[in-house]
């Protein structure tokens, strides 16, 4: 049997904000969620891409010192996912306690 | 600004040409008048000891080739006959000389890289300490030096945080590799 990846509330968070942006890097998704921590952004995100929501690849700029960037934008199972747990949500906030219709 | 001036002889006693000789008899009649005409030898030596003196001073401004700010000449001489203003004396406490430090990030850099691998290592450590170096340089471009501290406390502990995070897959990870090798 194949094993359905699980998603989590921070992973999801994550994945909002990537929908309809190119390519962003760890910072700017923190910029854009306050939600989320500096600690913990990277992890998720290696989880993300392991899971197949997320690529990534490595930044090449020239002219510009530093460290190198890797830029991260979701997948189609990404976005599938993502729209997944949206219609799942928008289907539990119909129904109340004990099976009833809201 | 100070001009470079030319440079002045005096000689006390003329042996040379005659336009020499007239020269310094116009010096002494000048010195006399302006002394009432009462000019006596110890007044004559002591003329020509400064002009001496002179002389000297103004060879050796004749060295100078650097043009001086005259604000910041006039707060040098404040300052050295002890009449300086507070913000003159602030201004002068404030030229330290520049320092060349490490950026931020330097040491966990180094550490991460030794112990975890490369590829958690690029994706992870390298990438938080990029971020806390881009938050620290927009701090500090905008003269914002505590805020530059606090960005830098906070970034040390994010990665450590992560580092944490990551600690226990990379022991068991090269528990299991040193276990291969060993079987």
């Amino acid at each position: 049997m194949k094993s359905v990846p699980t998603l989590t509330k921070t992973e999801l968070l994550i994945l909002e904000q990537l929908v309809g942006n190119r390519e962003l890097y760890g910072l700017e998704i923190i910029k854009k969620e306050p939600r989320l921590k500096r600690g913990t952004i990277y992890v998720l995100l290696g989880r993300l891409e392991e899971k197949g929501f997320v690529k990534s690849r490595q930044r090449v700029e020239a002219n510009v010192s530093g460290l190198p960037r890797r830029v991260y934008a979701i997948t189609g199972a990404g976005v599938a996912v993502r729209q997944a747990h949206r219609a799942l949500d928008e289907a539990l906030k119909h129904f109340g306690p004990a099976g009833e219709t809201a | 600004m100070i001009r470079k001036q030319p440079s002045m002889r005096f000689d006390p006693t003329p042996d040379g040409s005659p336009a020499e000789e007239a020269d310094s008899l116009a010096l002494r009649n000048a010195d006399m008048s302006s002394t009432g005409g009462t000019l006596n030898v110890e007044d004559v030596t002591r003329l020509l000891a400064e002009a001496d003196f002179m002389r000297g001073e103004l060879n050796a401004s004749d060295h100078e080739t650097e043009i001086m700010d005259p604000k910041v000449e006039l707060e040098r001489i404040l300052l050295s006959i002890g009449k300086g203003k507070p913000t003159v004396r602030a201004v002068h406490r404030r030229r330290k000389p520049a320092k060349i430090v490490r950026p931020p990030g330097s040491f966990l850099l180094g550490v991460t890289s030794f112990v975890y691998s490369k590829k958690t290592f690029e994706r992870v450590f390298q990438q938080a300490i990029a971020d806390m170096r881009e938050e620290y340089n927009e701090a500090i471009l905008a003269n914002k030096k505590w805020r530059a501290r606090f960005i830098v406390v906070r970034g040390n502990f994010s990665v450590i945080s992560a580092a944490s995070l990551h600690l226990p897959v990379s022991i068991v990870r090269i528990v299991t590799t040193f276990w291969k090798v060993g079987s």
